[in-house]
This record gives structure tokens, sequence and C-alpha cells, in this order.
């Protein structure tokens, strides 16, 4: 009977086991949430990579190709050789719309200063500011063209979100302009 | 005997209670953790929009010395010389070496000519750095460097 007796004061009761259940759960709710909105960040986390990874490699490939065969316009989106435009649709099942905008800054005007290398006092080792004539300018027409890549997607609720970069590519091998 | 009993009373409530403020403590460390992510990407767009910038004005850089290389070693030897600076400062003046873009992103950009041991109408070789500072979306700026060491040599028409 005594031992019965002591039995009965030791161990948990069940309004502790309640209390603490109570307590366990009010702070498995936030956390489960939290991992619930840490998944939806990786997902957008990985979009957005994999768009900026298609955004460097579209331009990249642009400044690989014959400065001839890029066409010239806004909002392009039909492929071109090796340089993928329009929707694609990556490996992880993911559509992006990648859109090329290209435009020829022309003229294009540098300016230098000749040197007056028939006076009899030049020395080409050491000319002097005298030697040197005034500012001249050399104009180029449609020899730099402005890329600009647009890569968009969608985001849940249907929101579109974009990255873009630009870069310029130049004609080394013009005949005339 | 009844005063040590009394004191096991309420364990298991502070045992949950450590329990759930250390989840609680892991589940901000992994919010931070996600916010951080965030961050980097864009850093990481700020890196390529300046990479592709710089390696674009490199190109112009380059069509220029291609076009007018004799101005710029002349140019340079007057400096080196000691003479005049003012002919080597008027060939890094174009905006497009030396400017700044508004759209698609905010940047300034800045390129220089370096001559390396060259021998006119025999054989060139410049180094083009350019350097542009991209404002990154936050408001932060990222600066890139990029170096082409250019080498031209005289060939005979026939």
């Amino acid at each position: 009977m005594r031992l019965s007796s002591a039995r009965k004061s030791t161990g948990v009761t069940l309004l502790e086991i309640m209390i603490a259940l109570l307590i366990m759960t009010s702070a498995m709710i936030p956390v489960a949430s939290l991992m619930g909105y840490g998944g939806r960040a990786t997902s957008k986390d990985a979009r957005r990579i994999v768009a900026i990874q298609t955004l460097d490699r579209t331009l990249r490939q642009l400044l690989n190709e014959p400065f001839t065969e890029i066409p010239v316009g806004s909002g392009i989106k039909t492929t071109f050789n090796k340089v993928e435009l329009g929707t694609i649709k990556t490996q992880a099942g993911y559509d992006y719309d990648v859109e090329l905008s290209s435009r020829y800054i022309s003229p294009v005007t540098f300016s230098y200063q000749s040197v007056k290398v028939n006076l009899p006092s030049f020395n080409p080792d050491a000319p002097l500011a005298s030697d040197f004539a005034p500012t001249e300018t050399i104009s180029l027409t449609n020899c730099i063209l402005e890329l600009i890549v647009k890569v968009s997607w969608k985001e849940q609720q249907n929101l579109t979100v974009d990255v873009s970069a630009m870069t310029y590519r130049a004609n080394y091998h013009r005949r005339n302009g | 005997m009844y005063h040590q009993k009394n004191s096991r009373r309420g364990m298991a409530v502070v045992i949950v209670l450590t329990l759930a403020t250390a989840i609680l403590i892991l589940g901000t460390a992994f919010l931070k953790t996600i916010r951080n992510q965030g961050g980097r990407n864009t850093i990481e767009l700020g890196a390529i929009q300046a990479d592709l910038l710089a390696e674009g004005v490199t190109q112009i850089a380059m069509l220029k010395f291609k076009e007018i290389p004799g101005p710029l070693y002349y140019a340079y030897v007057a400096k080196v010389q000691g003479q005049t600076d003012a002919p080597l400062k008027e060939y890094h003046k174009d905006s497009v070496l030396a400017g700044e873009l508004k759209n698609p992103f905010a940047a300034k950009f800045q390129t220089t000519y370096q001559l390396l041991p060259s021998k006119m109408y025999d054989d060139m070789n410049i180094k083009i750095s350019v350097v542009v500072n991209v404002t990154r979306p936050d408001g932060v700026d990222y600066e890139r460097n990029i170096e082409r060491t250019v080498s031209g040599v005289r060939r005979p028409a026939f």
C-alpha cells in the first residue's frame, strides 16, 4: 500500500504532458511554415540562377558570332547560328523567354592627335608637344553593335520577372565607312 | 523525501521549453541563410553584367587601336619621355571608351591603353584595361577589371 502510493506521485502527470505538447506544437507550427518558405525560396533562387546563366551564355555566344550574321532590331526571338533565342525550356523544367535587341552605335567617333612625322626636328624616340597636330576625329559607321539580352520567366501568381545585360560587338574586318 | 518528489514536477515543461527555444533559434538561422542566398544571386548578376560590358568596351578599344595605332604609339612615347601627356589623354577621351550607362543597368566604365615593348612600323604590343563599375539593384557598387593584351605585327601586303 505504501509502495503504490509512492509510485503514484512520481513521473509526469497528464496535465504536464498536455502543456508540453501545446508548447511544442506552438513552436513547431512556425518552423514548419518556415520549411515551406525555404523550399519556395530555394526554387525561386534556382530559377533566377538558371536565368542568369542563360543570359551569360547567350551574350558570350553573341560575342563569338561573325559580326555580319548578328541580326539588327529589337525584340528578336528567332534562333540563329548557335545563339538560342525565343522560348527555352531548361532541363530543370523551367521556361524562359530570351530576347535580343541590337542596334548600331553609328557613327562612332574616335579622337586622336596625329604626329607630324615629316618635320625636320621630329624624333620618333621622343616626340615633342609641338610635333602633334590638333585633335582630329575618325568616324566609323555600322562598325559597333550594342547588344542587349533580356531573359524573362514567370514566377508564382504569373508574375513576370527578368534579368538583362548588355555588351558591344565590334567589326574588325570592315571594308569601308 | 516529499520535497525531492515535488522538485521533479514540471520537468517535462522545462525540457520542452528548452527544445522549443533551440528549434526557434535554428529556424531563425535558416531564415537568415535563405535571405542571404538572395543577396548572393544579385551579386552574381552584377558581376556578369560588369564582365560582359567590360568585354564589349574592350572590343571597341581594340577597334580603335586597329584603326589608328600610330597616334597611340607616339602619344605613349611622348608621355614616357616626359614631353607631353595631352595626346595620350586625348586618345582615351572617347565617350565609347570612358562613359556611363543608365539602361538596362547603371554603370560607369573607363579604358586605359598601355604600350608594352614595341617598335613602330614593325610590331606593337598593347595592354587594354577596362574598369567597369556596376551599381547593383540594392545600390551597392560592383567593380570589374578586364585586361587584354593585343599584339599587332605589320605584315607585307605582297
